[in-house]
């Protein structure tokens, strides 16, 4: 049986575009599941910022030295979250309990931001200048940005943004 | 009239047929000339068919040189594509995991 040209091309692609597609799929689940090996918390910033050991070991330091006031600062907030959600919740206006409750909340957290602004520029200080100014842009945009993107979507709404 | 018969052996009338129909002088290399025009005539009727070239582009890539290095490079791409891929997915997956380390805000919803 002699097939037609067009079959044998629409063959060849189908049968090029699976093991294409195989290809693909199985390495990058490789790739993720290695990654994945690495349980790593800081293994972001020492791919991304190209840092040596020396400075790994510097910053390593640093990270296990603010993660305990990280845990009690995310207790502070758990903790005032459900102060505020209970007086919400009982609250049929804004009371001066409410207001008061929206104050602290938003004075724990300036006093995050402070705590976690610190820490990324003591982090900043360890690696190459370069470096340390790109890293310090992103966790400043990640600090302030948890409040601009509230102030974005209300300038912005979804159905305005690109 | 009926046509001479070509089994004859009658030596005369086979003399006057060699006379009456001398054999040519062909040209030099005259056989390959014309196996030449036999296959430009067999291109040409290929090319003209409406799959002509197709089947041409076919063959041609069928052919287990071809076929063999589409398949290494199917296979090359698809697993380098793959793996940037990945490397992308984890990288990404590092950034979150770095994130909710450092910044409460990312550990605890309001």
């Amino acid at each position: 049986m002699k097939l037609h040209p067009t079959s044998l091309v629409l063959a060849a692609l189908l049968v090029g575009s699976a093991m294409f597609a195989v290809c693909y799929w199985t390495a990058s689940r490789a790739c993720i599941a290695f990654g994945t090996q690495r349980p790593d918390d800081l293994a972001w910033i020492c791919h991304e910022f190209k840092l040596t050991d020396v400075e790994m070991a510097r910053i390593r330091l640093l990270h296990e030295g603010y993660l305990p006031k990280c845990e009690a600062m995310c207790v502070r907030i758990d903790a005032k979250n459900r102060e505020l959600a209970a007086v919400l919740d009982v609250a049929t206006n804004i009371s001066t309990e409410v207001e008061r409750k929206l104050g602290e909340s938003a004075a724990l957290r300036a006093e995050c931001q402070a705590q976690m602004l610190r820490h990324f520029q003591e982090v900043a200080r360890t690696m190459p200048v370069e470096q340390g100014a790109r890293y310090l842009a992103e966790m400043r945009h990640l600090t302030l940005g948890m409040q601009g993107s509230l102030e974005d979507v209300m300038t912005h709404p979804s159905h305005e943004r690109p | 009239m009926n046509p001479p018969d070509p089994n004859s052996d009658d030596p005369k009338l086979s003399a006057l047929l060699r006379e009456a129909h001398p054999a040519p002088v062909l040209p030099p290399r005259f056989e390959e000339g014309v196996w030449q025009r036999l296959q430009c005539a067999e291109r040409a009727a290929k090319t003209a068919s409406p799959h002509g070239w197709l089947e041409q582009f076919v063959g041609s890539l069928l052919r287990p040189v071809y076929a063999t290095a589409a398949l290494v490079l199917v296979v090359f791409a698809g697993t380098w594509f793959g793996i940037r891929d990945g490397e992308g997915q984890a990288h990404r997956a590092d950034r979150i995991r770095y994130i909710a380390a450092v910044s409460p805000f990312h550990r605890t919803a309001p």
